[in-house]
C-alpha cells in the first residue's frame, strides 16, 4: 500500500512526464510557424544546403551548449534557482526526474527555441536525429540504471 | 551576484562563443578547401536512416522514445530498482 506522499509523488512524476509533451511541443510549433517567418523572412530553408553530418554537429553543439548554460545559470543566479530547485528536490533518481521541473523552466527552455530556429533555417532532419539521440541520453542519465 | 562568480561566467561565456562558432567555421573551412559552393545548388531533401526517418512509428523523437522508456522501466522493474525510495513530498533534506 502506497502512502499519500508516495501517491502524490507518483502523480507528480506522471504529470511532469506527460505535460511537457502536450504543452511544450504545440508552443514550439507555434513559435516556429508564426513569429519566425515575420522576424526572419529570408531564413526559411536558407541553410537547407548544409549536409546532414555538418548539420548534426552544429545542432549537437548548439543544443548542448545552450542546454548547459540554461542549466548552469539556474544554479548560479539565485532568483533563477527557484524555477529549477524542483528538479533537484527528489530523493531518488528516476526517468520522470528528467522533466520534473517548474513549468516556467520548461516553457522557457531555451535549447528548444534555438533548435526551432535551426529547423526553420533548413536543418530539420538533423534536428530530429540529434534530438532523438539526446532524448535517450537524457532519459538514461536520469534513470537509476548507470 | 558575487564578483568572482560574475567574472567566471563572463570568462566561460566567451569560451562558449568560440565553441558555438567552431563547427560552423570548420564546415566553411572544409568547403573552402574543397572549393565547394553547395548553396549555389538547389537544396536536396535529406534522407535519414530508420529509425530516425520522419514519420516512422519507431522514430525515437516520437513514439520510439515512449517505447524506449517503457522498455527501460521494465528493465528497472526486473532489476528490482523500483523499491520504495519515495519520502513524502520529497523536499531537499
Amino acid at each position: 500500500m502506497m502512502s499519500t506522499g508516495a501517491v502524490t509523488s507518483a502523480l507528480l512524476d506522471i504529470v511532469c512526464f506527460i505535460l511537457p509533451k502536450i504543452v511544450v511541443a504545440p508552443i514550439t510549433a507555434y513559435f516556429s510557424l508564426r513569429p519566425l517567418p515575420l522576424v526572419f523572412p529570408n531564413l526559411h530553408g536558407a541553410y537547407a544546403w548544409v549536409s546532414f553530418g555538418w548539420a548534426c554537429l552544429i545542432i549537437a553543439i548548439a543544443d548542448d551548449l545552450t542546454r548547459y548554460w540554461y542549466h548552469r545559470l539556474h544554479h548560479e543566479i539565485l532568483w533563477l534557482w527557484r524555477f529549477h530547485r524542483t528538479h533537484h528536490s527528489a530523493s531518488y533518481m528516476g526517468m520522470a526526474m528528467a522533466s520534473q521541473q517548474s513549468i516556467l523552466y520548461t516553457l522557457f527552455f531555451s535549447p528548444t527555441y534555438l533548435t526551432a530556429i535551426l529547423v526553420f533555417a533548413g536543418l530539420g532532419p538533423a534536428a530530429i536525429a540529434v534530438r532523438s539521440v539526446k532524448s535517450v541520453i537524457t532519459l538514461t542519465a536520469h534513470s537509476s540504471i548507470p | 551576484m558575487a564578483p568572482a562568480i560574475k567574472a567566471r561566467i563572463i570568462r566561460n561565456a566567451i569560451a562558449s562563443l568560440v565553441i558555438y562558432t567552431l563547427p560552423v567555421a570548420l564546415m566553411f573551412g572544409s568547403l573552402a578547401l574543397a572549393q565547394a559552393h553547395p548553396w549555389e545548388h538547389l537544396a536536396i531533401p535529406h534522407t535519414t536512416p530508420h529509425p530516425l526517418r520522419p514519420g516512422s512509428f519507431f522514430q525515437l523523437d516520437r513514439y520510439g522514445l515512449v517505447l524506449f522508456t517503457l522498455a527501460l522501466g521494465a528493465v528497472k522493474f526486473l532489476l528490482s530498482l523500483y523499491d520504495e525510495h519515495r519520502r513524502g513530498n520529497e523536499r531537499a533534506s
